[in-house]
């Protein structure tokens, strides 16, 4: 049935009342046909331990018990709705999940719908993404989240005045650090060129760089330059051998 | 003309040995306590629900009829240990040593009330305030008032914590079932403490009310109307423990008004399911019994209407061995359990 089947009870945002029904029932149909979608929910007694356990219920308008009710009820549009903001404030830690009674999975279905957001491009992905450009492009190019080089004085003028300090000479500092932890200060580990060419064939493989492509081409670019350089210069190293 | 087996002296046990005496058949009552009555006595509950009267008024006539009865042989601390033959002739094994020939058997096995340390974020064991709601009837039954046992002072708000070990799949498929006594018991439970302690405060935490029948009113509605106990919507998410004021700390979803609560109480009963007894599950295997996969209970046979008809001939199965039921109903199935066992015997030993 095209609408909110229960009434409009939860304020629909514009965004969704824009997209023609029919999408918002293939986005919809997308999360339910992820195979993992049968074994995250089974009924639902509406006893709220979901809810009460959920560290996010506390400070935002968030509850797993409303995602699971809403996938059982089939609400469409508030489901669709839910994926612009709504599901952005769970945490992931899964503790609906070891005290739901009937074994629901609610942060697992919030995971697939996340998934299913950045597949579409959901504008929400974008916003959410744009300020870790950095660490993805990190993760990428390198497989590390974070390194040294990612401390800039300006970044965190929270962490203090001395903060400025201690981001020179950093290449000296990490080789002073009495354990190995290699040298590069591009990096957390040294990342064998070997690694990081198998990596790219992951994402490749898995969709993620068109993902990105449609998320955020700017970056995309900026990736796929040093994913390309890294693949010649892989590729020149083993026809040398 | 044989004689039959009882395997187990609760209510359903009882019933079943007291109808067969009465037909005058002798009946031999096997018992693995040292005392007639099974959970009820053991246990000291304080009023059965739904007539509201003690075990004593209830169960003691049962237990003098079997005692008195010379049909009946009683074997106490003792347990089934072996069974061959079949209907008509059984020959059956004790722990005591003896070996009798019974032409039925009568399971009357039983349940017993769920661990709620299995739930560990309820805090049961951890905090002394936390109480089942047996330690509630023993409270009751034994000391005859109220108190926090840490403090021994009487608390001012008492939290009843419904399904513990019930309608959970958590504890692995096994308590999916409704322990079916949980919710009128409380309701009772709750109002007795009202009606002692009107300055005491008492709070249901439910998913649903299932007082069903004519328990609705006495269990449900008269706890609420005549002794003011509050029914609020939600499970009991975890218990925690403020050393700030040295109350407890109830934490749940109100899923009616749709809010997140962190409610602070003197004492919390936990309200405990059912589970199929460890001499349920070794009778079902010593003879051949069907059971649910899951909860491991009885199940009785598909080839007979009657639910007392086990999948093996002569042997009839009735009770809390089955799943949840309350102590009235066990009385009717212990003497349709009895019935069932004379008419096998006359037919097969009688012709």
């Amino acid at each position: 049935m095209e609408g909110h089947i229960y009434g409009y009870n939860l304020p629909i945002s514009e965004k969704t009342k824009v997209v023609p029904w029919e999408e918002k029932v293939r986005v919809v149909e997308e999360v339910k046909a992820d195979f993992r979608y049968k074994e995250y929910i089974y009924g639902c007694l509406n006893c709220g331990v979901c809810t009460a356990s959920c560290p996010s219920n506390r400070f935002f308008d968030y509850s797993p018990r409303e995602i699971v009710q809403r996938f059982l009820e089939d609400d469409v549009e508030v489901l669709y709705d839910m994926m612009h903001e709504y599901i952005w404030a769970c945490s992931q830690c899964f503790t609906c999940w070891i005290r739901c009674p009937f074994v629901n999975n609610p942060g697992g279905l919030v995971a697939i719908m996340r998934e299913v957001a950045v597949r579409n491009a959901f504008e929400a992905t974008k916003d959410l993404l744009k300020p870790y450009g950095r660490v993805l492009l990190k993760v990428m190019t390198t497989g590390n989240q974070l390194s040294a080089d990612m401390l800039q004085p300006d970044f965190f003028p929270d962490w203090g005045p001395k903060m400025a300090d201690n981001m020179e000479n950093l290449r000296a500092k990490r080789l002073a650090i009495p354990f190995d932890v290699g040298k590069s200060v591009k990096t957390a580990w040294e990342v064998s060129l070997e690694t990081a060419v198998e990596m790219y064939t992951i994402w490749r493989e898995t969709g993620i760089f068109e993902m990105l492509e449609k998320l955020d081409p700017n970056l995309y670019n900026v990736i796929m330059d040093i994913v390309e350089e890294n693949e010649e210069r892989y590729q020149e190293l083993t026809e040398e051998d | 003309m044989s004689s039959v087996l009882v395997v187990g002296a609760g209510p359903t046990g009882l019933a079943a040995a007291r109808g067969l005496a009465k037909l005058g058949i002798k009946t031999i009552l096997l018992e693995k306590d040292s005392e007639l009555g099974g959970n009820p006595i053991k246990n000291h509950y304080h009023t059965l629900i739904p007539r509201k009267l003690k075990p004593s008024q209830v169960l003691g006539p049962y237990i003098r009829e079997v005692q008195e009865s010379k049909n009946v042989t009683l074997y106490l601390n003792t347990e089934l240990v072996s069974c061959e033959g079949e209907v008509g002739n059984f020959k059956v094994g004790l722990s005591n040593g003896k070996t009798e020939t019974v032409g039925a058997i009568v399971v009357a096995t039983g349940f017993e009330h769920f661990d709620p340390k299995r739930k560990g974020e309820l805090g049961y064991g951890l905090y002394p305030d936390v109480i089942t709601n047996l330690e509630l009837e023993r409270m009751f039954s034994q000391e005859g008032k109220l108190y926090r046992p840490s403090n021994k002072q009487l608390p001012k708000r008492v939290a009843f914590v419904f399904c513990v070990g019930s309608r959970d799949r958590q504890l692995g498929v096994t308590n999916v079932h409704c322990c079916r006594y949980g919710c009128a018991l409380s309701g009772l439970q709750g109002s007795e403490i009202r009606e002692h302690y009107p300055d005491v405060d008492v709070f249901c935490y439910y998913m649903d009310v299932r007082t069903y029948g004519t328990w609705e009113y006495p269990f449900y509605w008269a706890p609420q109307e005549e002794y003011g106990v509050r029914y609020v919507r939600g499970r009991i998410a975890e218990i925690t423990y403020s050393p700030a004021d040295g109350r407890l700390r109830v934490k749940h979803e109100d899923t009616i008004v749709q809010r997140p609560a962190e409610v602070p109480m003197d004492l919390v009963v936990l309200v405990l399911g059912m589970e199929p007894s460890e001499g349920t599950k070794k009778v079902a295997k010593i003879l051949g019994l069907k059971q649910d996969k899951d909860s491991r209970f009885l199940v009785p046979s598909d080839e007979s209407g009657s639910n007392i008809v086990s999948n093996k001939e002569g042997i009839f199965i009735a009770g809390a061995c089955k799943g949840p039921i309350d102590i009235e109903s066990c009385l009717s199935e212990g003497e349709a359990a009895a019935l069932e066992a004379a008419a096998v015997i006359n037919t097969k030993v009688g012709v």
